[in-house]
């Protein structure tokens, strides 16, 4: 994964697996907090609207890093199903 | 993605484009009903969460929980009769008889007002449907006109309950009614001027 990298919304619904329903809610509230940039990219083709892209900020990229450590330690321990 | 692209309002219009720009790509991979339904839940997720949401949900539990139980319960009574009033079960299918459970202040002199009381009650119900369904469009002038109405045939039915039956509590109910339908209005339509005012100022 390149996390500095801009993403389209539908790219990163087929990504990460999720629903937009799951997916868009997500991300109003990291844009929100300030986790999430996003901005407008001129489509690839003629006649389509102009698309969203999205990449972590600094912190949001910082969170990322400290949530992915923290499941790597030795002492988490992942919730019974 | 219509839907939803109303749902979320002028506070988040750029996600509404953001999504729309997306359901095309959706489309060109054949998943577009899946990916609309989704936006339609994020948008409905996102109701409660900015004003123009909160606005939409409560004129729609005004209607659905003031206007429109009131207007039910004018049709029924219409149909079955005022019981525990001096009316009794002078209800549209008791006209054709006379029973004892006509209540106590009906009389063959003015039992045959009844039919008059009911087009007002029965105009009434209607006027609440209507109230209730400008109050969900937020068209504050013919509400304004709509409630002049119901005003109207609420004081003629004060009027003439008192002077024909000699007893308004039916009548003083409706007048009571009206008047927190009518507030809620007001309230609600003070309210959506600020969004008004509010949405001006949005690029």
């Amino acid at each position: 994964m390149r996390p500095q990298e801009w993403r389209h919304g539908y790219d990163l619904l087929k990504e990460t697996g999720l629903l937009s329903g799951t997916l868009y809610p997500l991300l109003m509230r990291m844009t929100d907090h300030g986790l999430v940039e996003a901005e407008w990219r001129e489509p690839a083709q003629r006649g389509r609207p102009a698309r969203h892209a999205y990449r972590l900020t600094s912190t949001g990229l910082a969170l990322a890093r400290a949530a992915g450590e923290d499941t790597q330690s030795p002492s988490f321990k992942a919730s019974p199903a | 993605m219509a839907l939803a692209v109303n749902i979320l309002g002028n506070q988040r219009r750029t996600w509404a484009l953001a999504m729309q720009a997306e359901f095309e790509a959706a489309r060109d991979d054949g998943r577009e009903l899946m990916f609309a339904l989704g936006c339609f839940l994020a948008a409905c997720r996102e109701l409660p969460r900015h004003e123009e949401g909160r606005f939409a949900i409560a004129s729609h539990a005004l209607a659905l929980m003031l206007f429109v139980p009131v207007a039910a319960f004018l049709l029924s009574s219409v149909l079955t009769g005022f019981p525990g009033s001096y009316l009794g079960h002078a209800g549209g299918s008791g006209l054709l008889e006379i029973s004892s459970e006509q209540g106590p202040l009906l009389n063959e002199a003015n039992r045959s007002a009844v039919p008059s009381l009911l087009l007002i009650v029965s105009l009434l119900a209607g006027l609440n449907l209507r109230i209730a369904w400008l109050a969900v469009e937020s068209d504050w002038a013919r509400l304004t006109r709509v409630g002049a109405l119901s005003a109207a045939a609420t004081a003629t039915l004060v009027i003439f309950s008192a002077v024909v039956f000699g007893d308004h509590s039916v009548a003083l109910a409706q007048l009571a009614a009206l008047v927190v339908q009518l507030s809620a209005a007001a309230a609600l339509a003070r309210w959506h001027g600020r969004l008004r005012c509010a949405a001006s100022f949005y690029p």
